[in-house]
């Protein structure tokens, strides 16, 4: 009982290490520093929690619904962007995400919560690859499993009654045919 | 090694929802708007997302709204299963809201389903599909005519289709947005609809003919002006004996596997990179007039890809080409390859026939040079007697890299790379991959040559010799 304790503390320090060390990273990115620029300035973007980030500008440009705002506004960016449908924990998710290439196997240290967080501000920024890459995690959680597996994953609630189930079975029986790997 | 991986996150995503969630668990993927569920179902086999459709009420009609139509899991024995099959890809193309349609896949067996399967590509079509996958086998029972409407489709840009059916095609072909077309063992029947089917295609980039046979055509004509990719691999079986005559200026990789049962003429492919010549020895080709035919073909075809930047051989492919002098002598000089390959699976490249060196002389500029089926040295040479004569021209100023593969360790095979690394005089790197079950004499041999290569003399003081 006791060993648990202190290896979920060990990994609770070494988490909040973690991201100590992200935010450093981050703080790049959020352009504390400004090595990095040549004539194009950052762009500040604003999260629903009012915390302002300074993103490069390649990166805005993967988020088509804040570039098209950019180029409508006649590329005034000296105001920072509002996005009201992002928090602060999510953007930094995004940047962090993105820093590391798109790297699958970060998504899958994310709780379930972060993920559908991600996908909700990926559609809302418009960024087409990283919505790929989230929903394609999503649909590998989907193919060739259970429908039992997919409700207790998903904790999705069956409102169906007995019978109507059997009936869309029934239906579609081709489809409930065959192998499944739940694992 | 995935199961692992999914246990894992599994685990993780449920430690974490607990962890999270004070109020019970909750929903989160059905808190998504329906287009990214709609998305997320487009991405499943479409048996996996009509799945969904039981697992709550607010699941029930999301996959009517796929973009995809992914029929293309097809387990074997599927007798009793069939009509669950056919019923179910009847069900879904009929309640699947009107959209377009990005991917039409199906993988099915015919037998008397013929019609059925042909208003299945119909529909496929009028949702303007853009990429068409059709398997289709066991056509026997009932001939399948694949829908007219299907030639005329704009919007389809990519089709593979892989059936043994007589290709009955109409008089009005046009696939004006068709980039990418892979058909396999399908039948042409006649010069006319073969010409008409060619000359539909106007934007094609990538063009596969994969055992395909042609009846009764005799010339096929393929003038495609944005042809970037020809992979023909011929069938077999057959005895068509048609000529080909290719135009395409904009043709950048050539890849040819058969035994010249067909004649192929290439013209103007002056953008080629890369050209694959595969060709592949059969019984009867040793018969002298067959022979002589393969030849003289094989030598057109070499000319047709003469642009090519890389060329790979089979080593049959070689062999075909140098085994008469008159001919060898007749190929043009080939400028512009840098790198030459000759493939396995095959025989050795043997050094000892002298044609070998009068080939490499129409390469000046070759850089690399591969042996993935290794060489050989035929006749008695006493050691160091033999000698790689005359030198080609390429040794003293072009080439760079040597890769033997294949290597046995015997005397005929160290000669040979004895010559070559007294030879080339910029040789950069000498790559040996060794052999080691078929190794002459056994592994404590096979350090003792090791040892030798190394100590080998060479013309390149830059060159090293690498050995695996």
């Amino acid at each position: 009982m006791g060993e648990k304790g202190e290896s979920s503390k060990s990994a609770m320090l070494k988490h909040a290490e973690e991201e100590e060390l992200n935010t450093k990273r981050l703080k790049t990115v959020e352009g504390e520093e400004s090595n990095m620029v040549e004539e194009t300035e950052n762009i500040k973007l604003k999260t629903s929690d009012e915390i302002i980030f300074e993103v490069e500008p390649s990166i805005v440009k993967e988020m088509v619904t804040i570039q098209t705002f950019i180029e409508d506004n006649n590329n005034e960016t000296s105001i920072p962007i509002p996005l009201p449908n992002v928090t602060s924990n999510t953007l930094r998710r995004i940047l962090e995400f993105k820093a590391r290439g798109f790297d699958e196997e970060f998504v899958k240290t994310l709780g379930m919560d972060e993920v559908f967080e991600l996908i909700l501000a990926a559609n809302y920024l418009n960024m087409k690859t990283l919505l790929d890459i989230l929903t394609k995690i999503i649909a590998d959680f989907i193919k060739n499993k259970s429908v039992e597996f997919v409700r207790k994953f998903f904790n999705i609630v069956n409102d169906f009654t007995p019978e109507e189930e059997a009936k869309i079975r029934e239906e579609n029986a081709w489809a409930f045919e065959g192998f499944e790997c739940d694992d | 090694m995935i199961e692992e991986g999914l246990s894992t996150c599994k685990a993780k995503f449920q430690k974490l929802n607990n962890k999270v969630n004070v109020d019970g668990h909750k929903d989160w993927i059905g808190n998504l708007p329906n287009e990214i569920i709609q998305h997320i179902l487009s991405l499943l086999p479409t048996k996996d997302a009509v799945k969904t459709s039981v697992l709550s009420r607010r699941w029930h009609s999301q996959w009517m709204f796929v973009r995809n139509l992914d029929f293309a899991e097809f387990p074997p024995n599927m007798n009793q299963k069939r009509k669950l099959f056919m019923d179910f890809v009847d069900r879904v193309i009929a309640l699947r809201k009107p959209l377009d349609l990005n991917l039409f896949a199906l993988v099915c067996e015919v037998f008397t389903d013929a019609s059925r399967i042909n208003s299945w590509v119909c529909a496929a079509v009028k949702h303007n599909v853009q990429h068409l996958l059709l398997v289709l086998d066991q056509i026997h029972l009932e001939p399948l005519e694949l829908p007219h409407c299907l030639f005329t489709c704009d919007t389809l840009r990519k089709a593979f289709i892989v059936a043994d059916i007589l290709l009955n095609l109409p008089s009005s072909i046009h696939f004006s947005n068709l980039k990418l077309l892979t058909l396999q063992y399908v039948v042409f029947p006649g010069y006319e609809s073969t010409q008409r089917l060619f000359s539909g295609l106007p934007v094609l980039e990538e063009l596969t003919l994969d055992s395909c046979c042609w009846l009764n055509v005799e010339i096929v004509t393929i003038a495609l002006p944005m042809l970037k990719k020809l992979d023909i691999k011929e069938n077999l079986a057959d005895q068509d004996n048609c000529q080909f005559f290719i135009i395409a200026e904009n043709l950048n990789s050539f890849y040819y596997i058969g035994t010249l049962r067909n004649d192929y003429w290439i013209y103007n492919s002056v953008s080629l990179d890369w050209g694959l010549m595969g060709l592949c020895s059969t019984d009867d080709i040793g018969e002298s007039s067959r022979l002589r035919e393969v030849a003289q073909r094989a030598g057109r075809l070499l000319r047709g890809i003469s642009c090519a930047k890389e060329l790979l051989l089979t080593p049959y492919a070689f062999e075909v080409l140098t085994y008469s002098e008159y001919l060898c002598a007749c190929m043009p000089v080939l400028y512009k390859v840098t790198y030459l390959g000759f493939l396995s699976p095959g025989t050795a490249i043997n050094f000892g026939c002298r044609a070998l060196a009068k080939f490499l002389e129409k390469l000046p500029c070759l850089e690399l040079l591969v042996f993935q089926s290794g060489v050989c040295l035929s006749g008695n040479h006493e050691e160091g007697s033999w000698i790689l004569d005359p030198v080609p021209s390429c040794f003293s100023r072009y080439l760079k890299l040597i890769r033997i593969s294949q290597f046995c360790g015997t005397d005929g095979e160290l000669q040979v790379v004895k010559s070559l690394l007294k030879h080339a005089e910029i040789l950069l790197q000498m790559d040996i991959i060794c052999h080691h079950e078929k190794f002459s004499d056994g592994l404590a041999r096979e350090r003792d040559v090791l040892e030798k290569l190394q100590m080998l003399p060479r013309a390149s003081t830059y060159c090293t010799i690498n050995i695996s």
